[in-house]
């Protein structure tokens, strides 16, 4: 449908409290305008990556089979084709909702593929500290309204996650008022990651460069079991101790995705501070991640199965291996003879490099021609869909904002499991 | 006639209608138990029992079998099923087994026990809709789940700024359509919201540092709002100091603090430690028996342990995290979640020679065998914070065998022994007490007339086990397993796969509560009120579940 500039301009419905797909914080509060294109206009208040991720209109691109333009029921059938003769097929990228994640679970227990999220290494990590040793956890609206003192470790706001600092430590109003007008936050990472510009006494930035992330946690942890070091980033981490100390609520915020050390490394470390701090006050640690449905993928998994992400479906069996079920090492090694990658929220998710026949199921058509390209819409905007939030402990069911044609991840999963 | 089956001549233990031990015929037709026909067709399916035990369907009151805290386990716990890996063709589905099996497994499993009903007992309205998915992905039973209130700090702020017990009442109406929940549950009232504040005890009269209101405040309100609301399930009630030696005076001022309102107190077992003798723990059954024996507005359920590796799931983060010094393997979880509960994960190996373990593992045993009336005590370990529920038959037989126990009882640590009086206690569960504690007392509790029942009009859940003198044997494998006339177990193995309906109490609501906690919402928390709720058409969503709703009378 062409758009007449020339039209007076009808009322569009603004939509009211969708929930964004585009990162792990699923904000819930946008308020969208449907453009004559079927995209949205973000009002204010949504964050750069989804006021664009929201305008990109829908393409409605037929599927391909080597590039060339197919119908949705030949795609399923050369899809379930592929997967039949495939002795050792893997579903990776693995970006979608809970039924989309349900569906490739089942569709993977009948044809014996292996899973892995395009997350899956940052989540690996965060898997292991989790069950090596543990932490002491909170969740979004805790940190709004519980938290006095808030150390954010080097994210990188700018990328991702930009509204948390407006849902979580911004909040003029908290359930226990006077702590919403005490609360400091602290930028613990380098200068140009800092979000804050030292116009507010109550947002600091400590600079700490990036690789000494990790330093300067221990440097804490030493300082709150009264372990003097020296040097100026051992005064610094003293003077956040004394912080420390007189909060009532500390929260650690990190993304692991965006640290430049070993996350299981800084993680433990964090999760000792978490845990000393507990010994006689109270703290927690925040963690963002699991973008990209990876939350979702790491929940859906290890209800139905018992197992995380990066699991394998062999003959009847599954086993849990995170190192050797990585879709990167499966395509080195070629370990697999087929590849599935799923991307629905259209983030071009990058998929890793191998030779292998290569199906893309996308919310967008891949630059090079894969084997079969399926289009599918995205979750919470083309069809209802529930995502899981980074804290992993809420759920949203974000509804459909538009009329689609494109199928859901769910089915085409089905579609091609009822031909298998 | 497919649908037309005749169950012949089984020994028909149904205590909804008297009925103990009576040889006789069910029919079931269309999924419903129906009187016997004037002509039986030849071509009905007839099952020939001669003479097997005939039993309801298992109901289980109280299992952690869906939501965060269940997931974090899992996640945490592989090394746990690796050692208990279930695969496919054992199982429709593969998956894991033991102390935190996935959803599949967990309901394979309990139909394989000859169940077909589980109850979530501690699910978290900013959680339910986790919660509720997983349920989704539980095969064979039908479910329901307690939404956990009392620590919420809208709640607390109600009661804080004195609200009349009308408005708790349309509050806690809406949580349960919100979360879309069959029961209320309190958690340690108040203490996981105090624990926030870092507070690390709150007794029935203390007082919440922050808020100033105290638990007992916590459990008239709550215990009341359901009452008046008409929700068939009393308050179920987790109450202070879980696990503390001692917490028996707690236990029995708790209890007399109710004064008459219906009340549900669960996995009593760890709240039944006195202070005596040399390692200053001892038992509170017999007390705690007396108490409930002499009121019967008190119903409970065990929450017994059982010897070996298990994790602890729980929404009590005060208790957890002091339980976290015991974990085994040494990791642990807590969470802070929502400001509306939270949720510790410790993993536990119970041994039989730890004075403690053992004399845990006999006070529950003593709770069981102290309390008279089977239809105010709930067989359950508390999935899995007692031990995993697949030791349900394990368990049967120790109640139902008295040289048994004794032969148990005289493996675990002999101070633990001597501490108990469970070797005086003769007591044996007849076959007819054991299916109105697992079957007919359950259902009446949580208002599902239909269920536990081998009566005409009910809906024909129906186990059939082969009478054997080991009685875990027995339980252990069930001949046939019906689910609403679908044989869905055969000789203790799932031959059928079956989704079932959740259940949730519908209580009316005046909507100046739903205008409230659209400011609440908006001004605090980090989602939309209209997000947080559950909607019915969500059960749906993955063509396999669907929802029951209970309409239930304001007084």
């Amino acid at each position: 449908m062409q758009h007449k500039a020339s039209e007076a301009p009808t009322q569009s419905p603004r939509l009211k409290n969708a929930v964004c797909p585009f990162c792990s914080l699923l904000c819930d509060d946008l308020v969208l305008t449907p453009n004559a294109d079927g995209s949205f206009k973000t009002a204010a208040g949504a964050c750069h990556n989804a006021s664009k991720a929201y305008l990109r209109a829908p393409s409605a691109p037929a599927p391909t089979l080597n590039g060339n333009p197919a119908t949705f029921d030949d795609a399923f059938a050369a899809l379930a084709k592929l997967i039949k003769r495939s002795s050792r097929p893997h579903f990776g990228g693995l970006a979608t909702d809970v039924n989309g994640m349900r569906q490739i679970i089942r569709c993977a227990e009948r044809s014996n593929a292996s899973l892995d999220h395009a997350h899956g290494e940052i989540m690996a990590a965060t898997t292991e500290l989790l069950q090596s040793r543990g932490y002491y956890a909170t969740t979004l609206s805790e940190v709004r309204n519980r938290c006095d003192l808030a150390l954010i470790f080097d994210v990188d706001f700018a990328a991702r996650y930009t509204n948390f600092l407006k849902r979580c430590t911004r909040p003029k109003q908290s359930l226990s008022g006077p702590i919403a007008k005490r609360r400091e936050t602290l930028f613990i990472g380098s200068n140009e990651r800092s979000p804050f510009d030292g116009g507010d006494k109550k947002e600091l930035s400590i600079d700490v460069r990036r690789g000494e992330i990790d330093d300067f946690a221990l440097l804490l942890l030493g300082a709150l079991r009264r372990k003097t070091g020296t040097g100026a980033l051992a005064k610094k981490a003293q003077e956040v101790v004394a912080k420390i100390r007189d909060a009532a609520y500390v929260t650690l915020v990190w993304a692991p995705g965006q640290v430049s050390e070993s996350p299981l490394a800084l993680g433990w470390t964090l999760a000792d501070v978490v845990h000393e701090i507990n010994a006689t006050g109270r703290g927690a640690l925040l963690t963002l991640g699991g973008d990209d449905g990876g939350q979702t993928a790491q929940n859906v998994s290890a209800w139905t199965t018992g197992y995380p992400n990066r699991i394998a479906f062999n003959r009847g069996s599954i086993d849990y291996a995170p190192k050797l079920n990585a879709t990167r090492r499966l395509l080195e090694h070629q370990a697999i003879d087929a590849l599935v990658w799923v991307d629905s929220f259209g983030r071009g998710l990058k998929i890793p490099p191998g030779n292998v026949p290569t199906v893309v199921i996308g919310r967008q058509k891949p630059h090079r021609p894969h084997d079969i390209y399926i289009p599918v819409g995205v979750p919470t905007i083309d069809h209802d869909a529930d995502l899981v939030r980074t804290d992993s402990s809420v759920t949203l069911r974000g509804r459909a904002l538009r009329d689609s044609e494109l199928p859901s991840v769910a089915k085409v999963f089905s579609e091609v499991m009822a031909r298998l | 006639m497919s649908n037309f089956i005749r169950l012949k001549s089984g020994r028909i233990y149904d205590p909804v209608n008297g009925v103990d031990g009576e040889v006789r015929d069910i029919f079931v037709r269309d999924g419903q138990i129906v009187n016997t026909p004037i002509d039986i067709d030849p071509a009905m399916t007839t099952y020939d029992l001669d003479g097997a035990v005939v039993m309801g369907g298992g109901i289980d009151i109280h299992t952690h079998i869906g939501g965060g805290k269940v997931n974090i386990a899992r996640t945490m716990l592989p090394e746990d099923h690796d050692a208990d890996p279930v695969n496919r063709g054992q199982h429709p589905h593969a998956g894991c087994g033991h102390a935190a099996p996935s959803t599949y497994t967990a309901g394979y499993r309990y139909a394989e026990m000859g169940y077909v009903a589980c109850f979530e007992p501690a699910m978290l309205a900013s959680n339910a809709r986790q919660a509720h998915l997983e349920m989704a992905d539980t095969p064979m039973v039908d479910k329901g789940a307690y939404v956990v209130l009392g620590n919420d700090d809208f709640f607390l702020r109600a009661l804080r700024a004195k609200k009349d017990q009308q408005y708790i009442e349309d509050y806690v109406a809406w949580t349960l359509k919100a979360a879309q929940a069959l029961a209320i549950k309190v958690v340690n009232p108040g203490g996981i919201n105090a624990f926030k504040f870092n507070q690390r005890a709150l007794d029935l009269d203390e007082k919440h540092n922050h808020y100033g209101i105290t638990p007992r405040e916590v459990l008239l309100s709550l215990s009341a709002a359901v009452k008046n609301l008409g929700v068939a399930h009393p308050l179920h009630i987790h109450g202070c100091n879980l696990g503390v030696p001692g917490n028996l005076s707690t236990t029995l001022e708790t209890a007399r603090a109710l004064d008459g309102l219906p009340a549900h107190l669960t996995h009593v077992q760890f709240h039944a430690y006195g202070t005596e003798g040399d390692y200053k723990f001892s038992s509170g059954a017999a007390e705690i028996a007396e108490v409930v024996n002499r009121n019967p507005n008190l119903s409970m359920d065990v929450g017994q342990i059982m010897f070996g590796q298990t994790v602890t799931e729980s929404g009590d983060t005060m208790r957890q995290f002091e339980g976290a010094a015991f974990a085994h393997p040494k990791k642990w979880v807590g969470m802070d979640i929502e400001c509306d509960a939270g949720c510790g994960v410790v993993p536990f190996r119970y041994r039989d020679k730890n004075f403690v373990n053992a004399l845990q593992w006999a006070i529950g045993l003593e709770l069981f065998l102290l309390i008279d009336d089977p239809w105010r005590i709930f067989l359950t370990t508390d999935h899995p914070n007692g031990a995993p529920f697949t030791s349900y038959p394990h368990l049967i037989r120790l109640l139902m065998d008295r040289s048994f126990r004794n032969d148990m009882l005289s493996t675990i640590h002999p101070d633990a022994a001597a501490a108990s009086r469970l070797g005086s206690i003769d007591r044996e569960y007849s076959l007819y007490e054991i299916a109105t504690m697992t079957r007919a007392a359950p259902a009446r509790s949580l208002g599902l007339q239909d269920y536990g029942s081998l009566g005409v009009g009910a809906r024909a859940n129906i186990t059939v086990y082969n009478d054997h003198a080991n009685r875990e044997r027995m339980f252990a494998k069930p001949r046939l397993v019906f689910k609403e006339g679908e044989l869905i177990v055969e000789n203790g193995k799932v031959c059928q796969t079956v989704w079932g309906t959740t259940h949730m109490s519908d209580a009316s609501y005046d909507n100046a509560i739903s205008k409230d906690l659209d400011a609440y919402f908006d001004r605090y928390m980090t989602m939309k009120k209209e997000h947080f709720a559950v909607h019915d058409d969500e059960f749906h969503s993955d063509e396999r579940g669907s929802l029951t709703r209970h309409e239930v009378k304001r007084e």
